[in-house]
């Protein structure tokens, strides 16, 4: 009798099985096709690092140096600056060296002035190693960029 | 056809005992041919059917809709280089997947596409096809002892024993037929299975069920691919083979897929006579010449719908543990195949 009970609920298992994955056919493909199509990310992507922007399109950075400071990776980040006759301070070449930058985001915890953030892009395939140092122009987002993605960022928290 | 054959080599001025000794080598070439491109059509509607049923695409990137990446990939295959390891058996080696190839090449010439239209017209075709095709477990522990593999022969072993353990139901279901049918000519099976209510499928259903199982098993494919798990062994067998050789053993495996499939539908499913006893280009009297045409179309219809189930099961069951694998055929399917014969048998006795 044991027996009989075990083969019938196995027969009856694996036609629940085969119905399951015959309703699956009538269903549409839940494929993205990368290169093509790109999935929507939540703004707490870890991408990578970039720099904010305020409505005049100018840096929020004031050369602080505190990122220099905290990165592990040592010379990633690269900061020159002088100061106008206001006392105001102009990034004269902000860079990161992303070939070698493990995303760690210290250096956007400790920014005193949310001047970096961590972006959505994640698309960093280069033919050059050279290419990877991005320039403050690469690195820096457009005002309503940063207001997208901090206002994301902030539905999270 | 023969003496317009015969003929031909008159006009060209060859000789006329070329044309007698190369006559039956015809329907080989016509063979291998199906074989290959049947082979390169599976491959694709495998993925694509597997794809539709794990809610994916497939692949849709060569030609329209992917029509071509079976053909591409045949191709980067056979560009590939050789590779032969070091401290392998090379004879061996090489011939492993040739030996593993022939008797799934043989087995079609066995098959009835159309009445009468069989390569090899052997009054004892079920069994020379089962023996034929049993030979190429052979191939497989060549392959798995000469590659010095421990994954090998770990799967080849696996293989051998599956492969031994599931022929045995697997011949008794299909003596179930040869009860039925009082032959073991495959064109007089599908001859004796008019239309639908005379399929032996209805009489040994559980023989249908029983070879359908040790079918799978034969043929490697889930719940029974336990020799190429890829999960635990890294691909079996084949793990050394690279290129052609590992091209012939793919080949092998899907052209094996085909021709159990017809052999199923011979058997049980009416080969390739109608479903509705009289065939519709009978009925027209130009179109009588042509009539093995609706016949091969019959016989591949119904082949395609056990490709397809197989290909859903494979969509559905988990792999088994190699020794439920082993006492399922031992304990289970061997004495449910006998039960199916001695139940063929009386109701051929009584019935008739």
């Amino acid at each position: 009798m044991e027996f009989i009970k075990k083969i019938t609920s196995g027969i009856i298992a694996i036609k629940n099985g085969m119905e399951m994955i015959a309703k699956h056919a009538f269903r549409p493909a839940i494929t993205v096709e990368y290169p093509e199509v790109k999935d929507e990310f939540n703004a707490r992507l870890r991408g990578h690092i970039a720099l904010t922007s305020n409505e005049d399109g100018s840096s929020k950075c004031i050369d602080c140096k505190s990122c220099v400071r905290v990165c592990p990776c040592s010379d990633l980040i690269k900061i020159k600056s002088h100061k106008d006759s206001d006392g105001q301070v102009i990034i004269d070449r902000f860079s990161i060296d992303l070939g070698r930058c493990i995303v760690c985001g210290n250096c956007v915890d400790i920014c005193p002035k949310n001047a970096l953030i961590m972006s959505n892009n994640y698309e960093l395939a280069k033919y050059n190693k050279n290419d990877l140092i991005f320039e403050i122009d690469d690195l820096k987002l457009s005002y309503e960029e940063t207001q997208h993605l901090l206002k994301e960022l902030e539905k999270d928290l | 056809m023969y003496d317009l054959y015969l003929k031909l080599f008159t006009y060209l001025s060859l000789p006329k005992w070329l044309g007698i000794v190369s006559w039956p080598v015809i329907p080989f070439i016509g063979i291998a041919a199906l074989m290959v491109l049947m082979v390169l059509f599976l491959v694709l509607l495998e993925r694509k059917f597997l794809a539709l049923l794990t809610i994916r695409k497939g692949p849709n990137r060569v030609g329209p809709y992917g029509l071509f990446q079976t053909v591409a990939d045949a191709i980067k295959l056979l560009f590939k280089e050789d590779i032969i390891p070091t401290n392998t058996e090379k004879i061996l080696f090489s011939i492993a997947p040739v030996v593993f190839f022939f008797p799934v090449m043989a087995v079609y010439g066995l098959i009835p596409f159309a009445h009468n239209w069989v390569a090899i017209n052997a009054s004892c075709g079920l069994i020379l096809m089962l023996a034929i095709s049993s030979v190429s477990i052979l191939g497989l522990l060549s392959a798995g002892w000469a590659s010095n593999n421990k994954y090998s022969i770990l799967g080849a072993m696996r293989s051998v024993a599956q492969a031994i353990s599931y022929e045995l139901p697997l011949v008794l279901s299909a003596l179930g037929i040869v009860v039925l049918s009082g032959t073991m000519n495959l064109n007089k099976i599908a001859l004796g299975q008019e239309n639908i209510f005379g399929w032996y499928i209805f009489p040994s259903f559980l023989g249908f069920i029983i070879f359908l199982i040790c079918t799978l098993a034969e043929l490697n494919r889930v719940p029974f691919d336990l020799p190429e798990a890829e999960s635990e062994l890294v691909s079996g067998y084949n793990t050394e083979y690279s290129g052609m050789k590992f091209a012939l053993f793919f080949l092998a495996e899907y052209a094996a897929l085909f021709v159990y499939s017809a052999l199923i539908v011979t058997l049980f499913l009416g080969g390739y006579s109608s479903p509705f006893g009289g065939y519709i280009f009978g009925f027209l009297p130009y179109l009588k010449k042509i009539i093995f045409l609706e016949q091969a179309f019959w016989l591949m219809s119904k082949t395609f719908g056990i490709i397809l189930l197989i290909m859903w099961t494979r969509a559905t069951l988990p792999r088994l543990r190699a020794d439920q694998l082993m006492s399922f055929s031992w304990k289970f399917l061997l004495p449910l195949s006998f039960l199916n014969l001695l139940f063929v048998a009386l109701l051929k006795y009584f019935i008739g």
